[in-house]
């Protein structure tokens, strides 16, 4: 039975190189796979970055600012406006700051704040 | 601009109340008698689409109210649920007088109503002094507070006004007087401020009685931030339980329920003469001494939302003591809403810990016996079965709990009881009885196959067990029945006697039983994953040593697999906190802290699955939803992170490669 010395032939040098093509899906999958880490964390992030953006508002204090001044009788004692306050009246003239009576002064008057203020 | 002047004869105005959101003025007159004025606005649009509004003023006829002759000083009207009442004030030689009559009118299907106005009755004719007259909106109730600082409460029992308590919130102080006070919108609370700027919260809540009945008293809630003064007025807002304080020259805008102060800024310098809020609660008009017609406007969209308010506990009105309460809506408007979240992470974490009561000891063992005593080929059929369990989705779990379930395991409480106990002792005596079995008998069981013995013996115990319950019932558990004095064997009545605790049909063991239905299938799968990822190496070195099985298993498989089985755990563990309709439809839902095992609970996730849907968008139910919603999130956030620290330092201590 023959056997032969020979060394086996050496295998081609492309044999150990990875072809361009498997490293650049290589390249690409590994990109892929750290955006979707990077993304899952920002996602849960962003959940939490909403609920907290919903549940601000509730911390918040009230505001409350001076709107308007409108000049009526001094001897007003009460008000009234309606629904929206856009024509407020008042009622001036008791006998505590009239002592002629409500028959001879301003009783009721009614107007636009806004119209009167601009007087 | 439209002026108006009372014709009124000789008489004269000598009081003025106005309704600023009714439009109601009432003239109290120098004789006694009162005129109502009603102003209307009428708004017409012209051809343009200009809007042109016009105000309307109808006087009514005087009615005759107080003593003729005397000037009514003050004037009061207040809308009940039969008739209105008219309320005024006069002075009778120094001395306080109080007189009311009721109009009731009467409406047929058709034409005007007939307004019948009854006899003048005295009110309150037995206060030594009146300072300030409170009087509710509905009219059901009448406060009057003395000079001496003395509060007195009056009932109306439908003809009179009865007298019902008095108290004096200062009494002690040095000057006990009350300087100013207000009915919060609701007409349960009243504040009160004194001249040295403390404030009180009163309420009516039941209270018990020297005689043992509970009667709903005014009682103290709360002590509220002390003012910078003296107080000058309570003005309560409309739609919600919030008040502007005036005091030493500031304006305090406060919630009661919480005490919180939303806002704080200075007061005209003129004395305010009336103050009122709009209906929508965003704007403030106030009338000054100075003929001044101030108006501020305001933001608070979520005045009833503090930490307090979703962590703290809070004397709600009506309430007999401060409590942690979820309430958020109710059939009036003039409800205190309750967004405590803390009965919702207590119904939370008794939840998960009734789960993993039942499921985790169950899953790890199964999980162990599976994967290091099981034959393969029966491991091969186990395992996808288990994860089959798992996606079975939960509603369907949930459904079977609360409608097939709990009706089933109600009556026979006992026998399930007697059942799942006697599986533990049977199990173990089984092990023992199969250890003193002489080795031939054992030798015709092939190693593994055990459990096909097993399983039949466990199931008749169980039997054996479920059929003896109602005997061990009447043997322990016969009470009297309260309904008819005869003694019945009823393990729920027996609970409800004995603890005085209370049993609802839908409770924490039953939720806890279903969720651990849920959750033993994934505990299984990954805590057998781990330990069957065990080297086969280690197994064979500890066993070439000597050691049996059982030893084998305990010292060496799981220690070595211990990372693995927490994150089994933690897994199970989140599953079962976001657990959420199974909790939906198997717990009744009810907010209670309670850790009696027999009563329902809401949890935080079951909390926005059933309210969400009703909650108006950016109310500040919504946003204490989405608070919930946040907590929970942030609680397994904290948990798993804490899970994970321990499983990998547990990896790096029983690492083996």
């Amino acid at each position: 039975m023959a056997t032969s010395d020979e060394m086996p032939a050496p295998a081609p040098e492309s044999r150990f190189t990875v072809s361009p093509l498997t490293l650049a899906a290589d390249r690409w999958m590994g990109r892929l796979i750290r955006i979707g880490g990077v993304g899952v964390v920002v996602a849960v992030l962003g959940m939490l970055g909403f609920l907290i953006f919903q549940v601000f508002p509730l911390f918040v204090g009230a505001k409350v600012s001076p709107e308007s001044a409108l000049t009526v009788p001094a001897e007003a004692v009460a008000f009234g406006e309606d629904e929206y306050g856009e024509f407020p009246f008042v009622f001036a003239g008791t006998a505590a700051s009239s002592s002629s009576g409500p028959r001879t002064g301003r009783s009721c008057s009614s107007g636009h704040p806004r119209s009167a203020i601009g007087a | 601009m439209l002026e108006w002047t009372p014709a009124l004869g000789d008489r004269r105005v000598t009081a003025v109340r106005s309704y600023p959101r009714t439009g109601l003025v009432f003239l109290g007159l120098s004789d006694g008698t009162v005129q109502e004025v009603r102003v209307v606005y009428r708004s017409t649009f012209d051809d343009a689409g200009k809007r042109t509004v016009e105000p309307v003023v109808t006087p009514l006829e005087p009615v005759a109210i107080g003593r003729a002759g005397l000037p009514c000083v003050d004037v009061w009207d207040a809308k009940g649920p039969q008739s209105r009442l008219l309320l005024v004030r006069q002075e009778d030689g120094g001395k306080p007088l109080l007189t009311a009559v009721r109009l009731t009118e009467r409406k047929g299907l058709g034409g005007k109503g007939q307004v019948t106005v009854s006899a003048p009755f005295v009110v309150a004719a037995d206060a030594a002094s009146v300072d300030q007259v409170l009087l509710p909106s509905t009219a059901e109730s009448l406060l009057v507070i003395g000079k001496s600082g003395e509060v007195r409460a009056y009932a109306d029992d439908g003809a009179a006004f009865t007298f019902l308590q008095s108290f004096t919130p200062f009494k002690g102080a040095a000057d006990p007087a009350v300087a100013a006070a207000g009915l919060i919108f609701g007409n349960v609370s009243v504040v009160v401020v004194d001249r040295a700027g403390a404030q009180q919260v009163w309420s009516m809540y039941p209270q018990l009685q020297p005689d043992g009945k509970s009667l709903r008293r005014w009682g103290k809630i709360h002590d509220g931030e002390p003012l910078a003064g003296a107080g000058q007025g309570i003005y309560a807002a409309v739609g919600n339980k919030c008040y502007l304080a005036a005091a030493a020259g500031r304006l305090q805008l406060i919630n009661m329920t919480t005490g919180t102060v939303r806002w704080e800024g200075p007061a005209p310098a003129a004395p305010l003469r009336q103050v009122a809020f709009a209906g929508g609660y965003d704007r403030i008009t106030a009338l000054t001494a100075d003929g001044q017609l101030h108006r501020w406007a305001i933001v608070d969209h979520h005045p009833e939302s503090s930490w307090r308010t979703f962590f703290g506990k809070i004397w709600y009105e009506g309430a007999s003591g401060p409590a942690y309460a979820w309430q958020s809506s109710a059939g009036s408007d003039e409800f205190e809403p309750k967004y405590s979240l803390v009965p919702l992470f207590y119904g939370t974490v008794k939840g998960t810990f009734y789960a993993l009561f039942f499921a985790l000891p169950i899953a790890l063992t199964a999980a162990v016996y599976v994967s290091q005593f099981l034959r393969p080929e029966y491991r091969q059929v186990v395992k996808p079965v288990m994860e089959v369990m798992a996606s079975l989705p939960s509603v369907v779990l949930g459904f079977l709990a609360g409608l097939w379930l709990a009706p089933l395991v109600d009556p026979r409480l006992v026998s399930l009881f007697c059942a799942i106990g006697i599986l533990a002792p049977a199990a173990i005596s089984a092990g023992f009885l199969w250890s003193v079995l002489p080795q031939p008998v054992r030798r015709q069981v092939k190693p593994g196959m055990e459990f096909l013995w097993l399983l039949p013996f466990l199931a008749l115990c169980a039997w054996a067990a479920w059929q003896a319950g109602p005997a061990i019932e009447s043997l322990f558990f016969t009470v009297k029945d309260t309904a008819t004095g005869l003694p019945i064997a009823d393990f729920r009545e027996w609970w409800r006697q004995t603890t005085g605790a209370t049993y609802d049909s839908r409770n924490s063991l039953v939720v806890g039983f279903v969720m651990g239905f849920a959750v033993i299938p994934i505990v299984f799968t990954i805590a057998e994953d781990a330990l069957s990822n065990v080297p086969d190496s280690l197994v064979s070195g500890s066993l070439a040593l000597g050691a049996s099985r059982w030893q084998t298993v305990w010292s060496v498989v799981v220690p070595t697999a211990v990372s693995g089985i927490v994150s089994a755990v933690m897994i199970g563990f989140g599953r079962a906190i976001g657990e959420t309709m199974i909790v939906v439809m198997a717990t009744g839902n009810t907010a209670v802290m309670d850790l009696n095992p027999f009563s329902g609970m809401r949890t935080l996730s079951a909390n926005i699955a059933v309210e969400l849907p009703e909650a108006a968008a950016g109310h500040t139910h919504y946003r204490a939803l989405f608070l919930g919603a946040c907590c929970l999130f942030l609680l397994t956030f904290v948990l798993n992170t804490v899970a994970e620290i321990l499983r990998q330092r547990l990896r790096e201590r029983y690492k083996v490669v």
